[in-house]
């Protein structure tokens, strides 16, 4: 496979933090992480003949095995380390690293729990040992891009207002509409606005009308003079 | 893709959850009309005009010392694709 982005097995690394380190658990030939969603069934009186259901609540588990070392270094763990930990009761910092062949990385970290931590021997070969373990809490990820952004030609822009009048419409400063537009953000004066689609605004809230390429304030909080309307919005 | 969302918060809580807000890239949080800066470090959870982000939970964090109050909101401009 010629695409740089895959990650090879070899460079799956499950590892434990140890004083603010991790290292590999191990002489761990392979590893998995799975995630996994318990799905709820949602279905009401008004939806007819399908079930349709909702994502309760989301857990992760994953294990790592290989061959058995008796000491620890600066490249691994051993399995009797993990064991101590998990007669402890410790939770314990697991990472999971994954680099591609460009040599990107991205990791999945969080606290674990050891569930099972087999260990055979076979007479015609070396000691195996595998550790499953089960999430305690949430993992997180890091906030590498994952694939390339949609252009969706988010903008923004003022406009001057009308001393007395409540809407803004038509070009903005550096003439820019707002017709057919998606409304993200609406400040006046600097103070952000809830947008609103439909019914009247009042207070901190103001009406988007995206087929007009207007924003209409509360009619009793008319623009004072010199007044400015910002806004952001998307295709 | 760029979203944004409005939450009425219940009055005393300080700390908004959402699904939908996980591993996103904040572009955009104000409380009540005002911007706040959005620190994911934790290191200035202390108050000011910063507010916490936890990316794996979705949850945006206020200074506990002020709580929501009746009718604030909270508008967040996000990327769903950071």
């Amino acid at each position: 496979m010629n695409d740089p982005k895959v990650v090879r097995g070899s460079n799956m690394i499950a590892s434990i933090k140890v004083s603010g380190t991790y290292y590999p658990v191990f002489c761990a030939k392979s590893c998995s992480f799975e995630m996994t969603n318990e799905i709820i069934n949602r279905t009401g009186v008004n939806d007819g003949l399908f079930t349709k259901r909702r994502i309760r609540r989301t857990e992760w588990s994953g294990s790592a095995s290989g061959v058995l070392v008796t000491n620890n270094d600066g490249n691994r763990y051993s399995p009797f380390y993990l064991m101590q930990e998990s007669v402890r009761r410790s939770t314990m910092e697991w990472q999971f690293e994954f680099t591609n062949l460009d040599g990107d990385i991205r990791t999945i970290e969080g606290e674990a729990l050891i569930q099972n931590l087999p260990i055979s021997g076979d007479v015609q070969s070396f000691v195996q040992c595998t550790v499953n373990i089960i999430g305690t809490g949430a993992f997180t990820m890091d906030e590498s891009p994952s694939s390339p952004t949609a252009d969706e030609n988010v903008d923004s822009d003022y406009w001057v207002t009308i001393a007395g009048g409540t809407s803004i419409q038509g070009l903005s400063v550096y003439g820019k509409s707002l017709q057919g537009k998606e409304i993200l953000a609406i400040a006046r004066e600097g103070t952000v606005y809830d947008p609103i689609t439909t019914g009247s605004p009042s207070n901190r809230t103001a009406l988007f009308n995206s087929a007009l390429g207007r924003i209409t304030f509360d009619s009793n909080i008319p623009f004072n003079p010199g007044e400015t309307v910002w806004a952001m919005w998307k295709d | 893709m760029t979203l944004s969302k409005t939450y009425y918060p219940l009055a005393t809580l300080y700390s908004i959850t959402d699904a939908n807000l996980a591993y996103c890239k904040m572009l955009l949080v104000a409380r009540s009309g005002v911007e706040f800066n959005v620190d994911t470090t934790g290191l200035n959870e202390g108050g000011g005009n910063y507010c916490l982000y936890t990316p794996s939970t979705g949850t945006i964090t206020f200074y506990d010392q002020q709580p929501f109050l009746d009718n604030e909101s909270i508008n967040i401009v996000y990327d769903t694709n950071p």
